[in-house]
């Protein structure tokens, strides 16, 4: 058995070194989250007017939904492509979300 | 371990000064307002720092529009952007006298979108078509906002500073927070306006385009187009805002000005938006009501209901949930699978709904950035 030999005096002022300790760390911690400048991925999908045909590829500049695509023919039928929408992928992480959601 | 205590006789020195130390720092707690004093401090820092933060978001937003600016060849955009931002308020209608309360409101939204679009035809050199600048009188509007709440609050910590209003300065601290997400959301806006990518909002044109992709667009009233389509046996008219630039057009007026034309021969009127989700809702989940899905402050949705009630026209809603954030953020895929969804659901309620032969009118409502 080890026996610790502390003073009343010693003793106080390790308690008021643990209750400044305890009041800052989660203060300081507790710093609210940063928002990352997380870019998403865009991509353009199109379609045969004739709803045979789809692909996804990355957004070029200039792309909008419903614009028709002069230089292609659908593959399949030969008729008109056209882009059908255009959305964004984020980053796996950021869709970690809460039972909640 | 065990701590073994001294006795009273064995108390130092030091044991003494901590005691009084200790007994002063409660004296100093219980009978001065040093404690609310700290808080207040800490308080202020926090505001200050948030409001470092949104002049972080003021500069990159800037930074972004100018850029844009200066790919149009526009010569000093700086003093373009710090032109529209000083000059852009309008005074809300007196409300206290309810009469006509629509028709100033709808009068004072037109002179300010026609003071824009004359400023930004001014400054644009001619070449310039309608879809950049569109975009750009959206990227003028996300200075201005994120300018305004910055002198907002900046205005209300100053003002709390000066007057000692404590309990302002810490409700601020409080709200801070939410509305700097909010400004973070609007600060990303600017990438999607400016390289001209569909939005969340864009939800209601882009249902309305995937309806009829290849439909000739007629426009019908300032920025806002229909298309005619035969769906099933059924007349299908289709009212947008003009792509692909940044718009919402004027879809309440399109609308009843196309109901006129019918000679309110409609059997059903279908309004597709964008809508707010609670939280814990899921991002691009359909939901079917009734009534004029419309988020203005009044012109447009009392037209729809106006034109409607004349008619004895039913008046649909379906709606795509999604944040604010992604409301004004790169169309997220949830959402696009919603719009996919949506366009379904309007299929059948026209196929459930209308008979063959009757005219069905769709309003897509939102912003069409990137959408046709």
């Amino acid at each position: 058995m080890i026996l610790l030999q502390i003073d009343v005096g010693t003793l106080l002022i390790i308690l008021l070194i643990i209750m400044l300790i305890a009041t800052v760390i989660p203060n300081l911690l507790s710093g609210e989250e940063k928002e990352k400048n997380v870019r998403p991925k865009i991509f353009t999908e199109i379609s045969c007017v004739n709803n045979d045909y789809s692909e996804t590829r990355e957004y070029v500049p200039g792309d909008y939904v419903g614009k028709i695509l002069q230089d292609r023919k659908c593959p399949k039928c030969g008729s008109q492509l056209y882009i059908k929408g255009i959305y964004s992928v984020y980053p796996e992480e950021r869709k970690k979300e809460s039972v909640f959601t | 371990m065990i701590f073994q205590m001294p006795g009273p006789t064995a108390t130092s020195d030091w044991a003494t000064i901590a005691w009084i130390i200790i007994s002063l720092f409660w004296i100093l707690l219980l009978f001065t307002d040093i404690l609310d004093r700290s808080r207040i401090i800490r308080y202020d820092r926090f505001v200050r720092v948030k409001l470092m933060y949104i002049e972080k978001l003021i500069k990159e937003a800037r930074e972004d529009s100018e850029r844009f600016l200066k790919e149009l060849g526009v010569k000093d955009p700086k003093s373009v952007i710090d032109g529209f931002i000083g000059n852009n308020f309008v005074i809300e209608p007196v409300s206290i006298e309810p009469v006509d309360i629509i028709k100033r409101m709808s009068h004072l939204l037109r002179t300010r979108d026609s003071k824009i679009k004359a400023y930004v035809n001014s400054i644009m050199p001619d070449n310039i078509d309608n879809v950049k600048k569109n975009n750009f009188m959206v990227l003028l509007e996300i200075n201005w906002i994120l300018d305004f709440y910055y002198r907002y609050i900046r205005h209300l910590y100053l003002y709390s500073r000066k007057y000692k209003l404590w309990l302002y300065l810490i409700q601020l601290s409080m709200v801070l927070p939410v509305v700097i997400k909010e400004l973070e959301a609007v600060r990303k806006a600017v990438e999607p306006f400016s390289k001209g990518v569909p939005v969340g909002d864009s939800a209601g044109p882009m249902v309305v385009s995937l309806l009829a992709p290849t439909s000739e667009r007629i426009l019908i009233e300032e920025e806002t187009v229909y298309s005619k389509i035969d769906f099933e046996g059924r007349n299908l008219y289709l009212i947008k805002a003009e792509g692909p630039g940044g718009t919402v057009g004027r879809p309440g007026e399109a609308l009843a000005k196309l109901v006129e034309e019918l000679q309110g021969k409609v059997a059903r009127i279908i309004t597709v938006d964008a809508a707010l989700k609670l939280e814990g809702e899921r991002s691009g989940s359909v939901a079917e009501g009734v009534g004029a899905a419309i988020g203005d402050p009044g012109p447009e949705k009392i037209a729809m209901e106006r034109v409607a009630a004349k008619y004895n026209i039913p008046l649909d809603a379906v709606i795509i949930k999604m944040s604010s954030r992604e409301a004004i953020t790169e169309m997220t895929k949830e959402i696009y699978e919603g719009v996919l969804k949506a366009a379904g659901k309007v299929k059948e309620i026209i196929r459930t709904k209308v008979s063959p032969g009757s005219n069905v009118i769709v309003v897509g409502v939102g912003n069409t950035i990137g959408v046709k």
